[in-house]
């Protein structure tokens, strides 16, 4: 024990002297690696210390340090010698019980909040199981994250890219054709059926379509201005859903035009046929197309094949 | 491992088995003052006068505690954690949340967790949680209180494992089966009871506010429970650009470029919107009911243009 000069943080004028440097040291290696003469020279010209302290009774500290649970090593000569702390029993640490609800937390999060939210909640999670070194959490959290397999800076440009209409060219991963350019004139990015999709007018065709977030390798261009496009033609569906109002999700390029006792009809606005004919589709039976014609045709076209599929094996 | 030098300091050991105690954000009086119960030849008289010392030191030191009729608080720690505006977004954003963890061992863990990750901010991070204004922050408590009592009763039943009986609206029909318990899902800011009906081997995700009645009945279910499979083929090109759920596997292409999908644990109704979707790149194998249910549902489709 040494005695101190009255300090008005505390009620005693005493304190352990040896504890307090050793907590200096502690927090000195915590900043960063530190050699035999620098932590000397801290503690010559620490205001309560001021004096030096010799290579034995550092070395006291740090097997002490060691004993109370801190991991310490000494870089070799070529390196500076200094002392590292690898780890230490006050980092923060998950057990299963934490690892288990926050991925329960964070799954019921990522199918309710925005993109933008979701990633920066990945962002987070990720460094954190990063910082703790936490395999099992890290991996708790990529078999739920709807991102996972995503580059997040990717997403985080085409999201900007998103917000201000840019005209982009990526390098898109067809299924069909291989890694060949599109351009498109991005809309928006969203899920359908847990799926990244990316929105927009596709300038290959003039059609508004989307594109598997997955199958984007890169931004190849994002123009300053966007070129002047004739706007894709539009279709109007209109179609008839057997089904009550509240129990409806309108699409976003939907809107109800006619409510009737038992059904509602609406109107679907699109340059993409496709992505009409998959809306009505997935509603079943419940849906019956009304206008246009040639669309309404198409769809009992396409429902005929689909039967013939189950008949002819 | 390195090789420990001999020579060690008890005062190092005790600060640091104090500040071990603390960091956990709290500490109960008899633990702390336990730490120091043998210093001088085991006379206790005297602990609470080393104590104080410690605590001196810790405060010289720079950390800040509190003490509460007979529980110390550690209000900050020498292990700091610096967060960028966005992290302290997303912790806001997992707090926010928190609410529909039931009352229980796991939201006790989660908060434990967020405590330590709070009390580890550095005083610049403190100062950026303050710039965040509250209405700015993600609150969907309100979200979730709406259905707070619901969804701790469903917890519940989950952790019971017990059947129930549930009674809910399906369209405007009034449905009820007999289940196990499953999971809560949250889904499009939609709350979905999931259970398992041994019936029908099939998985129904019951929207939380179309429940009308769920009644526990007293024996849990001893037959393993073995969901439904459902096996669909997609033809190309959709059978090559295809990205399996996390509940589907693939059984590889046929000759013909198909892909054969087997799919466990998806509710019928949002199967059947999905492969729908899928119009005729998707042909249902088995189970054989499934596949005349599709049938008939394209059937009824087709019906409805025969006016």
């Amino acid at each position: 024990m040494k005695e101190f000069l009255k300090n008005n943080k505390v009620t005693y004028n005493l304190m352990s002297f040896t504890g307090f440097k050793s907590l200096l040291v502690f927090s000195l290696l915590l900043e960063s690696p530190k050699s035999y003469l620098e932590i000397k020279d801290y503690f010559e010209k620490n205001e309560f210390i001021k004096e030096s302290i010799s290579i034995d009774t550092l070395r006291v500290y740090l097997t002490s340090l060691r004993m109370a649970g801190c991991e310490i090593i000494r870089a070799k000569k070529t390196e500076g010698s200094k002392y590292r702390m690898v780890s230490h029993p006050f980092e923060l640490s998950l057990n299963a019980d934490q690892i288990k609800s926050i991925t329960k937390v964070y799954k019921a999060l990522s199918k309710n909040i925005k993109l933008e939210e979701l990633i920066l909640l990945d962002k987070f999670l990720y460094k954190l199981a990063g910082q703790l070194h936490n395999k099992d959490f890290k991996e708790s959290i990529e078999a739920v994250s709807p991102l996972f397999g995503l580059d997040i800076d990717l997403l985080d440009e085409l999201l900007k890219c998103a917000s201000a209409k840019r005209q982009v060219t990526v390098e898109y991963n067809s299924p069909r054709s291989g890694v060949k350019p599109l351009e498109i004139i991005i809309d928006k990015l969203g899920f359908n059926n847990n799926k990244l999709y990316l929105y927009g007018t596709g300038l290959e065709y003039n059609q508004y379509t989307y594109l598997p977030v997955s199958r984007i390798n890169r931004i190849i261009e994002i123009k300053l201005k966007n070129d002047a496009i004739t706007p894709p033609e539009n279709i109007t569906i209109g179609f008839e859903v057997k089904t009550k109002q509240s129990e409806f999700k309108l699409g976003d390029d939907e809107k109800i035009v006619e409510l009737k006792d038992n059904s509602i009809v609406a109107e679907l606005i699109t340059s993409n046929p496709f992505i009409a004919k998959q809306r009505v589709l997935s509603l079943g039976s419940a849906c019956k197309v009304l206008y246009p014609e040639e669309f309404k045709n198409e769809i009992i076209e396409t429902l005929k094949r689909m039967k013939e599929g189950y008949f002819l094996g | 491992m390195a090789r420990l030098s001999e020579k060690y300091n008890d005062s190092v050991l005790k600060i640091f088995e104090l500040l071990k105690l603390l960091s956990n954000g709290e500490a109960q009086y008899f633990d702390v003052i336990n730490i120091f119960a043998d210093e001088v030849d085991g006379v206790k008289s005297n602990s609470h006068v080393i104590l104080n010392k410690y605590l001196n030191t810790l405060k010289i030191f720079g950390l800040k505690i509190k003490k509460k009729k007979s529980t110390y608080y550690l209000l900050n720690t020498p292990f700091s954690i610096d967060l960028t505006e966005n992290e302290l977004r997303a912790v806001l954003l997992l707090k926010s949340a928190s609410e529909i963890l039931p009352e229980g061992k796991s939201k006790e863990s989660f908060n434990k967790f967020i405590k330590e990750l709070e009390l580890r901010y550095s005083e610049k991070t403190k100062v950026l949680l303050q710039s965040i204004s509250p209405d700015e922050n993600f609150d969907l408590s309100c979200y979730f209180a709406k259905f707070k009592d619901r969804i701790n009763d469903c917890e519940k039943y989950c952790q019971e494992k017990q059947k129930l009986e549930i009674s809910y609206i399906s369209g405007d029909e009034f449905q009820s089966i007999i289940c196990s318990p499953k999971e809560v899902k949250y889904q499009n800011r939609k709350v979905c009871f999931s259970v398992y009906n041994q019936l029908s081997r099939q998985i129904f995700d019951i929207p939380i506010d179309a429940i009308k009645s769920i009644r526990q009945l007293p024996t849990i279910s001893s037959a393993p429970e073995i969901s439904m499979t459902v096996v669909f083929k997609l033809k190309e090109p959709l059978s090559k650009s295809y990205k399996l759920k996390e509940w589907e596997y693939a059984k590889g292409f046929d000759e013909q470029g198909n892909l054969t999908v087997i799919n466990t644990n998806e509710d019928f109704d949002v199967l059947f919107a999905r492969l729908l979707k899928y119009a005729d790149k998707c042909v249902i194998v088995s189970p054989k009911f499934l596949k005349d249910r599709m049938v008939s549902i394209i059937d009824k489709t087709l019906e409805n243009y025969q006016d």
